[in-house]
C-alpha cells in the first residue's frame, strides 16, 4: 500500500507542476504573506523576535489558498472522467486518497518552505527566537495538513473545481473564524463546562497557543482527529462511489 | 431496481451513522484530551516565556475559592496600537495559563470599554488608566482582580515596557487576592519620603517606590523625633543624614524585640541633593548600630569600582570636552557580585547604586551576617564630602585603592545587644509611656542593610517616556536594573509575606525592540556626533539662561539691558539649537521610513520572483533529466 500511496503522491504531486497550479499558488501565496508582513501586519513596528507579523495571517491565507489547491484533486478526476479508470485500478481507496491529500500537503510545505527567507532576513536586524519560530512553522504545517484533508473530502463530494473551491472555504471558515461560544451560552451549560468545551473544539485557541509557541499533545490530537475524520469521509466517498 | 435502491438508502444510512458517530468521537477525545493535557505544554520559546515559575504555581495552589478577573481591553487598541495589541494576546495567553493551572477556579472575562459605555465607567472606577488615542476616544488596557469576599486588585495599565515583569505582576495580583490581610510597613528617614497624610492626600507626593510598595503594603510614615517605633511589621529607614539619637535608641529597641528592619543609610546622597537641595548635609549616624549587627561601616567614605564602574558625562580637565567616561562611584553590580545563593537577590542582573558606602562584614555572638550586594576585589574609596561637593573629574583623581571586596547590602540575622550603656530616657516622664528598656534581644531579629540610597531612585532603574520620581504606578516604567527588586523581596522577605518572592523577570534573549526602534538608533548613531554636539551646547545655553534667570529673580538690580540681550541672545540660540536637534532627527526618521519601504517593496515583490524562479529552475532541470532518461530509454 505504502507503493501505490508513493505512486498516487508522486503522479498528483508533478501534476500541480505540470499544470503550472504549483507556481500560480506559490506566487499568490508568497505575495500575499509578505504583503500581509510588511503592510498589513506592522512588520516594522512591532516586536518581531518570533516574527508574529507573519505568522498573524497565515491561517487566513492558507484557509483561502489550500482549496485552491485541493479543490481539482478528485473534482477534476469527476468532471474528466478519468475517475472510473483510475478506480478500476488495482489501487486501493485508502492508498488514492492519502496519497491525493500528502501531494497536497507537500504543496504546503513549499509553500512553508517558501517564506524561509524572511526569518533568515529578519535574524539580520534582530535576535529572533527561533525554537519559537521553527514550533509556528510546525504548526501552520499541521494546519495546513487540516485543511488539505477537508479540501480533499470536499472536491470528493463536487464534480465542478469551482465548486468544491467555495464550499472548501466556507467550510474552512464555519471551522476556523465561526466561534461556537453562543451555542453553549445558548444550551446554559456551567460555566467551567463551557470553557472545556470551546477550549477543546475551537480552532482559534488551538492555533493561537501552537503558534506562539506552546504546544501540547492536545493541539496535535486536535489537528490529527479533525484531518483523520476529514480523511476518513473522504475515503467511504470514494468507496461509495467505487459501489 | 428496488432492491438495489434499498441496499443504496441501508448504506447511506450506515455511512451517516458512522460519520454521526466519528463526529461524536471526534469531540469527545478532544474534549478528553483537552481535560487532560491542557495544562501541561512544551514551551517553546527559547526563554520558557509561558512556562510558569514554581513560585507562581504555589499561588495558584493557594487559590481556594473562585477569583474574577475582569480585563478591560478597547477593540479599538488593534488599530491604534499593534504593539499593545500583540502585547494583549501574551498577556491573555499567560492568563490562560494561570487559569488552566488553577483548574478553572480563575474565572476570566474580557471586556470592551466602548466610550461612554457603562463599561468604561466600571473601568475608570475600579482605578483603570486610559490609554492616549486617536481624537477624543480613551483607550484601555488593564485588569480588576476580585474573589466573592470583596477583595480586589486593580491593574492600572499592562505595558509592553514591563513585559519581563508580566508573570510577576499578575501573581502578585493573585497573591494579593488570596493573601488575608496587607503587613504594614513603617517608613522612616530625614528626607520626606512619604508625606505624613498620603493615604488621604490627593496631591501628595510620594516617591515612586513608595507608591509601588503601597500596592501590596499599608505604609505608615514614622517621624524620627520617636522613642518608640510603633506597631510595624517592617521598619524602613533611609538615612541620608544625621538622626535624633533617640530615634537610634528607638530602632535600636525595635531589633532587640525581634523587629525587622530594613536600614539603609548614605554617606554622599545624589537623590537627597538633587531633590532637597536645602536639606543639610551630615554624615549618618548609625555607625554604632551598624557595628552592633555585625556590619563595620566605613564611615565617610564613598566606594568605588573599577570593573563595575557605570559611565557619566563629565570633562576630566577644564580645557577638555565634556563626554562619557567610566565613574567609579557608580557602581552597576553586576551579576557575578550578586549574592546568588540568597532568596533575596537570586536571579538579578545588575543593581545600580551611585556614590555608595561600604560594610566589611563581621560575624557576631548570636546572629550571622550575609553578603548580598558586593563590589570586585579591588574597591576604590574617596572621602564623602568629595563626592558630594567636589566634581567628578576631582573624586575620580583621589579616588584610593583598597585591594579588597566591600559590601554594599548585607543581611543579619539573628540576636544582639544594645549600643545604649543605659536607657537614655530613664529618669524621664516619658519613660513610663514607652515599652521597658532592653539590653539584650528577646526575639531574633532580620536586618537588611544597604549603603545607599540612590538606590531607591527611580532613575536609576528605570527607563520610560514619563519618568517621575513620584510615579503613582509602574506601567510608565521600563526597569532597567534590579534596584526596585532588591527593596521588593526585601520588603516581602522581612514582612515574612511569601507575595511573589522569587519571580524574578523573564530574561529575554530574543529581541523586545522593534525593526523601526533599530533603523532608528542606527541612524542617530550616524549623527550622533552632531547630536551631541548641538545638545551639549543646548544643555550650556540653558544652564547659562538659568543662572541668569535665578540671578535676576533675586537681584533685579542685575537686570540691565546688557543682561536682557543677553537673555535674547540666548534664548534665540536655545531655539537655534533645537530646531536642528528636531532637524537631525527628521533626517532619521526619513531615511528609516525610505529604508522601510525598500525592504517592504523588495521582499513583497521580488523575493517571491526570485523563489518562483527558483522553483521553475528546479522543475525544468529534473523534467530535463527525466526527458533525457525516457529518450536514452526509447533509443536502447
Amino acid at each position: 500500500m505504502l507503493k501505490q500511496t508513493y505512486l498516487i503522491f508522486q503522479k498528483e504531486f508533478c501534476s500541480f507542476f505540470r499544470t503550472r497550479l504549483a507556481y500560480f499558488i506559490l506566487g499568490i501565496y508568497l505575495f500575499l504573506s509578505m504583503f500581509c508582513t510588511f503592510y498589513l501586519g506592522l512588520y516594522f513596528d512591532v516586536v518581531n523576535a518570533n516574527l508574529f507579523s507573519f505568522f498573524y495571517f497565515q491561517v487566513n491565507i492558507l484557509m483561502l489558498l489550500i482549496p485552491a489547491l485541493t479543490m481539482r484533486l478528485w473534482a477534476d478526476e469527476y468532471k474528466t472522467g478519468s475517475i472510473e479508470l483510475l478506480l478500476t485500478q488495482p489501487l486501493s481507496c485508502t492508498a488514492l486518497v492519502i496519497g491525493k491529500f500528502l501531494s497536497a500537503w507537500g504543496i504546503c510545505l513549499l509553500l512553508l518552505v517558501g517564506t524561509i527567507p524572511l526569518w533568515f532576513f529578519t535574524s539580520r536586524f534582530l535576535t529572533t527566537d527561533n525554537l519559537n519560530i521553527l514550533g509556528s512553522y510546525f504548526g501552520c504545517f499541521l494546519i495546513s495538513g487540516c485543511m488539505c484533508a477537508v479540501g480533499c473530502m470536499v472536491s470528493a463530494f463536487n464534480k465542478s473545481p469551482i465548486v468544491a473551491y467555495l464550499a472548501s472555504v466556507l467550510l474552512l471558515i464555519l471551522i476556523i473564524v465561526v466561534n461556537y461560544n453562543f451555542v453553549f451560552d445558548a444550551l446554559n451549560f456551567p460555566g467551567s463546562l463551557i470553557i472545556r468545551f470551546t477550549q477543546s473544539l475551537n480552532f482559534f485557541y488551538h492555533q493561537s497557543t501552537v503558534l506562539n509557541g506552546q504546544v501540547g499533545l492536545d493541539n496535535i490530537i486536535y489537528y490529527i482527529s479533525i484531518t483523520v475524520f476529514a480523511l476518513w469521509l473522504n475515503r467511504i466517498t470514494i468507496e461509495y462511489k467505487r459501489g | 431496481m428496488q432492491k438495489s435502491t434499498t441496499q443504496k438508502l441501508q448504506k447511506s444510512l450506515i455511512i451517516c451513522l458512522f460519520s454521526l458517530l466519528l463526529l461524536a468521537s471526534f469531540i469527545l477525545i478532544n474534549t478528553t484530551s483537552g481535560a487532560l493535557f491542557s495544562g501541561r505544554r512544551l514551551d517553546l520559546t527559547s526563554d520558557r516565556l509561558n512556562t510558569l515559575s514554581s513560585r507562581t504555581e504555589e499561588i495558584i495552589a493557594g487559590i481556594t475559592h473562585p477569583v474574577h478577573v475582569k480585563i478591560y481591553l478597547s477593540s479599538q487598541i488593534s488599530r491604534q496600537n499593534p504593539v499593545l495589541a500583540q502585547y494583549a494576546q501574551n498577556v491573555i495567553r499567560l492568563l490562560n495559563r494561570y487559569r488552566d493551572k488553577s483548574g478553572h477556579l480563575i474565572n476570566l472575562e474580557i471586556l470592551d470599554p466602548e466610550p461612554y459605555s457603562g463599561i468604561e465607567t466600571e473601568a475608570r472606577d475600579a482605578g483603570l488608566q486610559a490609554l492616549p488615542a486617536d481624537g477624543n476616544e480613551k483607550l484601555y488596557f488593564g485588569a480588576v482582580f476580585s474573589d466573592d469576599k470583596g477583595r480586589s486588585y486593580t491593574i492600572a495599565q499592562f505595558t509592553p515596557e514591563r513585559f519581563s515583569y508580566l508573570e510577576n505582576d499578575l501573581s502578585r495580583a493573585f497573591s494579593h487576592i488570596t493573601m488575608p490581610e496587607r503587613k504594614i510597613i513603617g517608613i522612616a528617614s530625614d528626607m520626606p519620603l512619604a508625606d505624613p497624610g498620603f493615604m488621604r492626600a490627593e496631591k501628595a507626593k510620594n516617591w515612586t517606590f513608595i507608591n509601588l510598595l503601597a500596592k501590596d503594603y499599608k505604609i505608615v510614615p514614622i517621624s524620627t523625633s520617636s522613642a518608640e517605633i510603633p506597631n510595624v511589621d517592617v521598619l524602613m529607614v533611609v538615612a541620608t543624614g544625621k538622626l535624633p539619637s533617640l530615634f537610634i535608641y528607638a530602632v535600636d529597641q525595635y531589633i532587640l524585640r525581634g523587629g525587622r528592619l530594613m536600614l539603609l543609610v548614605d554617606p554622599a546622597s545624589e537623590i537627597k541633593r538633587r531633590l532637597y537641595p536645602g536639606i543639610p548635609d551630615e554624615d549618618p549616624n548609625f555607625d554604632a548600630l551598624l557595628d552592633n549587627i555585625g556590619l563595620h561601616y566605613l564611615s565617610a567614605q564613598v566606594i568605588g569600582d573599577r570593573e563595575q564602574a557605570a559611565e557619566a558625562y563629565f570633562a576630566v580637565s577644564e580645557s577638555a570636552d565634556a563626554q562619557n567616561h567610566s565613574y567609579y562611584p557608580w557602581i552597576k553590580i553586576n551579576a557575578r557580585h550578586i549574592n546568588r545563593q540568597s532568596p533575596l537577590t537570586a536571579g538579578f542582573d545588575n543593581v545600580f547604586v551611585k556614590s555608595a558606602g561600604a560594610f566589611s562584614l563581621k560575624n557576631g555572638d548570636g546572629h550571622t551576617v550575609e553578603s548580598l550586594l558586593s563590589t570586585s576585589e579591588n574597591a576604590l574609596a574617596t572621602a564623602a564630602n568629595l563626592a558630594k561637593f567636589g566634581d567628578k573629574a576631582d573624586v575620580l583623581r583621589y579616588m584610593d585603592e583598597k585591594g579588597q571586596a566591600y559590601s554594599v547590602a548585607a543581611l543579619s540575622e539573628g540576636e544582639y545587644h544594645t549600643i545604649f550603656a543605659r536607657n537614655p530616657l530613664e529618669n524621664s516622664a516619658y519613660a513610663q509611656q514607652i515599652l521597658p528598656f532592653l539590653t539584650t534581644s528577646i526575639a531574633p531579629a532580620q536586618i537588611i542593610a544597604i549603603a545607599d540610597s540612590d538606590i531607591l531612585d527611580t532613575r536609576n532603574w528605570a527607563d520610560g517616556e514619563n519618568i517621575s520620581d513620584f510615579a503613582k504606578d509602574d506601567y510608565n516604567l521600563r526597569p532597567t536594573a534590579n534596584n526596585f527588586d532588591f527593596i521588593q523581596r526585601g520588603i516581602d522577605f522581612l514582612s515574612g509575606n511569601p507575595g511573589a518572592l522569587n519571580i524574578s523577570a523573564k530574561k529575554y534573549t530574543g529581541s523586545r525592540q522593534t525593526i523601526a526602534e533599530i533603523f532608528h538608533q542606527q541612524e542617530m548613531d550616524k549623527r550622533k556626533e552632531d547630536y551631541n554636539k548641538i545638545s551639549s551646547r543646548l544643555e550650556e545655553n540653558q544652564r547659562k539662561l538659568d543662572t541668569i534667570n535665578i540671578m535676576l529673580e533675586s537681584n533685579s538690580a542685575f537686570g540691565t539691558a546688557k543682561t536682557l540681550g543677553e537673555i535674547d541672545a540666548l534664548k534665540n540660540e536655545i531655539l537655534n539649537e533645537k530646531n536642528e536637534l528636531r532637524k537631525i532627527e527628521y533626517q532619521a526618521k526619513s531615511e528609516v521610513t525610505r529604508r522601510e519601504q525598500v525592504i517592504a517593496l523588495s521582499n513583497t515583490l521580488f523575493i517571491p520572483l526570485f523563489i518562483l524562479l527558483l522553483v521553475a529552475t528546479v522543475h525544468f532541470r529534473l523534467s530535463a533529466r527525466s526527458r533525457r532518461q525516457a529518450r536514452r530509454i526509447i533509443n536502447e
